[in-house]
């Protein structure tokens, strides 16, 4: 039996646990964004007063001259090429690979054929596949296909992805099956089918795809470092890696470049955030 | 509804390897990019490994002679020794601290989602970038790390200078930039619980630190297994915060094999050690993952 004393006292202890609970998530979520808001902060700072000690989240004679200097002037140009040659692979990579990751995850869900299920066991499976190991001889592949510094080391084996077919797959997989067969049977063929029946009633999971598939291919970093070593061949990514290391750091300069980098994606991910978690949700099979 | 098809048993065995080699037509592109791009490359790894020579030139077949050499290699041991480490120090306290943060947002009430989307920004961004901005974080002058360490009179570390507080530095940056995700993944698991569970145990007068352990955890468990699995085979390939951090240094001592394989084949053209090494890596990657799945099958289903 309860009595209003013991729950006027459990109603008080869970307001204090939930305040305590409040008070770890919101300095948890300080600790995860700090480190950014000294990227930006770094990112207005004249480098040489940066070095002023001690470190402090708004500067004294806030400037542009690093985003002047890292649009503008830096190597004649270059930033600018870097950002063109991250969005143009970006946005093939995400078209291509949205069309090809669905209509195979829908034919890995919905169609019946030899082998099925073995080869979509060794799709699964190569994602283990650690990439120190593959590294080497796809890039002898790209070269032997004479790919080596163009966009299509870059686009063609990020086009089609085990992680894109299989969230594809468990996506489709949910829709009904009756809606498809209806077409079957006015007679519209399977490409009219997939292109007019299963794509528009796949958009939440491609949006989910989408938007990993634009981070992933934004933020690829290995790959591009090898298979595109000419200097304005570089993405944003690679390109700031190397920035660093070739010169002197100039933290404020890198960091205006990282701001302008990170940008996009922080927008993107503003907008499409619900997508995101749905995606990781279905990637994981709840 | 399939029509069911006319003809004999033999009209029908024709017809599905027609349809068969249709699909199969359709989902060649996707299946000769993904496998074209690992099974294939992957065969072909583990050929280099039996041989020796540099990338245009010549390749000379010496049998197992690279992996004997890797087993006593000083500077691959001390590589692998390293990946064990960040491996070991990483993965178990990503995944306690993201069963703690997906328990406390699953008690509060409101700003669930806030929550989730900030802990899950730091993934959005570029590793290189991270590791930049967690480069300025450590820097021993003027970096705000070693500041609010000062409050508490301890003296400036060099962190990333220092072999001791470097594998540490690393670590740090990778449990800011990754718990979010396993966050995610967890909070979904706990999602999927049923309420009636807990509301059956709180009848029964069952204490918060009795239902976290004897309802939450073991239900988690196969999500648990996913995000350790993820875990070890993310962190077992470390790379891009080696580089943009301490290039492996000083001395070897902060690289991974993932960075000494690189090292080996695109700076010091040494084709036959890289492989090995790789091949050494995928087969301990893949023995992990299939203990990890071991262990945490279940048949629990709710």
């Amino acid at each position: 039996m309860t009595t209003s004393f013991g729950s006027m006292r459990t109603r008080r202890a869970t307001r204090l646990w939930q305040a305590g609970f409040y008070a770890v998530m919101i300095t948890m979520s300080v600790v995860t964004v700090v480190p950014f808001l000294f990227m930006a902060s770094t990112s207005f700072t004249k480098s040489f007063t940066m070095m002023t000690y001690p470190p402090t989240l708004i500067p004294d004679n806030p400037s542009l001259d690093n985003y002047v200097e890292i649009i503008f002037r830096f190597q004649k140009g270059l930033f600018p090429r870097w950002f063109f040659n991250t969005v143009f692979t970006t946005t093939l990579i995400t078209a291509g690979s949205l069309l090809l990751n669905t209509l195979s995850g829908y034919i890995f869900a919905k169609k019946e054929f030899y082998g099925r299920d073995l080869v979509f066991a060794l799709l699964l499976a190569t994602m283990m596949v650690p990439v120190a190991v593959v590294l080497l001889p796809s890039f002898q592949i790209v070269r032997a296909f004479r790919l080596f510094n163009t966009y299509w080391a870059l686009i063609i084996p990020a086009l089609a992805t085990p992680f894109g077919i299989f969230l594809m797959r468990q996506y489709i997989t949910s829709l009904p099956t009756a809606l498809i067969e209806v077409a079957n049977i006015d007679g519209a063929s399977e490409l009219r089918i997939f292109w007019s029946i299963v794509i528009p009633l796949s958009t939440p999971g491609m949006a989910a795809l989408g938007i990993f598939t634009v981070m992933n291919a934004w933020n690829a970093f290995l790959w591009p470092l090898i298979v595109l070593r000419a200097n304005e061949m570089r993405t944003l990514v690679v390109g700031l890696a190397t920035v660093q290391s070739e010169f002197n750091i100039n933290y404020g300069l890198v960091m205006a470049g990282s701001v302008l980098t990170v940008l996009p994606l922080l927008v993107l991910y503003l907008i499409f955030q619900p997508y995101f978690v749905e995606g990781l949700r279905m990637g994981y099979g709840k | 509804m399939r029509l069911p098809s006319p003809g004999t048993a033999r009209h029908r065995t024709w017809r599905k390897v027609r349809q068969s080699l249709f699909w199969y037509l359709l989902l060649s592109p996707s299946l000769l990019i993904i496998f074209g791009f690992s099974t294939v490359p992957l065969f072909w790894s583990i050929y280099y490994s039996l041989t020796k020579g540099s990338m245009l030139g010549p390749k000379t077949f010496v049998g197992f002679a690279n992996y004997v050499r890797a087993a006593s290699h000083p500077i691959f041991l001390r590589t692998l020794q390293n990946t064990v480490l960040y491996a070991v120090m990483t993965v178990p306290t990503v995944i306690v601290l993201s069963i703690v943060v997906a328990i406390i947002v699953f008690q509060v009430p409101k700003g669930q989602g806030f929550f989730r989307g900030t802990f899950y920004f730091p993934l959005i961004t570029p590793v290189v970038i991270a590791a930049n901005i967690w480069a300025y974080i450590v820097n021993r002058d003027f970096g705000p790390l070693n500041h609010i360490l000062g409050w508490f009179g301890v003296p400036g570390i060099d962190w990333l200078g220092n072999p001791t507080y470097a594998i540490p530095a690393i670590v740090m940056m990778e449990i800011w930039r990754g718990f979010g995700f396993y966050v995610i993944i967890l909070f979904a698991a706990l999602q999927a619980i049923p309420r009636e569970m807990y509301e059956a145990a709180r009848i029964d007068g069952a204490q918060f630190w009795r239902i976290i352990r004897s309802i939450t955890l073991p239900l988690l468990r196969p999500a648990l297994g996913f995000c350790f699995i993820m875990a070890t085979i993310f962190n077992f390939q470390l790379f891009d915060a080696v580089y943009v951090l301490t290039k492996g240094g000083p001395a070897w001592s902060t690289s991974t094999v993932s960075w000494y394989v690189y090292q080996q084949a695109f700076e010091a053209d040494n084709i036959g050690f890289a492989s090995t090494m790789g091949v050494v890596l995928l087969i301990v990657i893949l023995t992990l993952s299939l203990m990890q799945l071991r262990f945490f099958r279940t048949d629990i289903e709710y």
